[in-house]
């Protein structure tokens, strides 16, 4: 664990989306600081990507509002010059890769593509190809892999720029227990070099074990907060989503 | 821009429709131009010289490249057509899907 400077990096002020009738963010508030692992759980269908979408700027709130900080100054998502999402790295849903390019060619032009030299994205890339034990792979088209190795190929791309805010969406939900431990490291690593982390997991004993403050969504709504490092946490868990439900 | 230039370009090489239809371009354009040229002239007065002549514009060089351009424009369309369908829509598929997902599906 870290120490908690206040800084807050990216904030969601009272957001709301509804997809037709149904609400799928309502009205959440939200901060990532710098230095901290902040964790997202709740069943599926809670808003947990949705949340992630809206403070991406992937989707724009209904109501509410979302601002990254840059330059010291917080800005509304919408408005944010493209200079600055470089800080960003994010995984959301699908991880994204392109058919035709091997996985080193993958990570270097992510790495490119959020400001990094050429030079740099190659040492960058091939550090985080290591870093994720993907070195087998290197040299294989990314359609030729299986998902889990997809998966750990997006996160280098989220994770090769040094990101100062990262987004991660269930990071590793289709990962094997050797490569749910290098993601553990990777996420402890970014908090400890001063990166505000969001993660959204089910495994609620993996985030007890990384998370600074760990958020539970139900329906949509902020229903409660686990102690991070806490024991039981999936019957505390389930306390606060029946009573939610009344 | 530096960087997604050279990103797209890396794209635009390893891409296979990509491959096929500079391929495409430069083996079929001169063959069907060649071919359209010796069906005409061996076929003066036929159905496909009538075709070819109103594409055929001035004499020499400069009626011959006339006729190529023609050729060349209408492979070009379709080579890029093909190209931006098949290698674009994978950068922004997933995103379309999130964004068309029914309401009943919304994470």
């Amino acid at each position: 664990m870290t120490a908690t400077p206040a800084l807050a990096l990216l904030r969601a002020d009272g957001v709301a989306k509804r997809f037709g009738d149904e609400p799928a963010v309502a009205g959440i508030n939200l901060d990532l600081v710098a230095g901290e692992i902040h964790a997202l759980v709740g069943l599926n269908g809670a808003g947990k990507t949705t949340l992630m979408r809206l403070l991406l700027g992937m989707v724009r709130p209904d109501a509410g509002h979302v601002t990254l900080r840059t330059d010291g100054a917080p800005v509304e998502v919408a408005h944010v010059p493209a200079t600055a999402w470089r800080a960003v790295g994010h995984l959301v849903e699908t991880p994204f890769t392109y058919a035709e390019l091997t996985v080193t060619e993958t990570v270097r032009s992510a790495a490119r593509l959020h400001g990094m030299t050429a030079d740099d994205a190659k040492a960058a890339a091939e550090q985080m190809i290591d870093e994720l034990a993907l070195r087998h792979w290197a040299s294989r088209r990314t359609r030729t892999l299986s998902l889990g190795n997809r998966q750990r190929v997006g996160l280098a791309c989220a994770l090769v720029h040094h990101p100062d805010v990262l987004v991660l969406d269930e990071p590793t939900n289709a990962l094997d227990p050797a490569g749910v431990l290098l993601v553990r490291r990777r996420l402890l690593d970014a908090a400890a070099r001063g990166a505000a982390v969001l993660v959204s997991s089910h495994h609620l004993d993996e985030m007890a074990r990384i998370a600074d403050r760990i958020t539970v969504l139900h329906r949509g709504r902020v229903i409660g907060s686990l102690p991070p490092g806490g024991t039981d946490l999936e019957r505390l868990f389930f306390e606060m989503v029946y009573t939610a439900e009344g | 821009m530096g960087a997604a230039l050279a990103v797209e370009g890396l794209k635009l090489r390893k891409a296979t429709a990509a491959r096929v239809a500079a391929i495409a371009v430069v083996v079929a354009v001169p063959a069907m131009s060649a071919g359209f040229l010796a069906a005409a002239r061996a076929d003066i007065d036929g159905p496909l010289a009538a075709k070819i002549a109103p594409m055929l514009q001035g004499t020499g060089w400069a009626g011959l490249m006339g006729f190529v351009g023609q050729i060349l424009s209408i492979g070009m369309l379709l080579a890029v057509g093909v190209v931006v369908l098949v290698v674009r829509p994978r950068v922004h598929r997933r995103d379309l899907r999130v964004a068309v997902r029914p309401p009943d599906a919304a994470p």
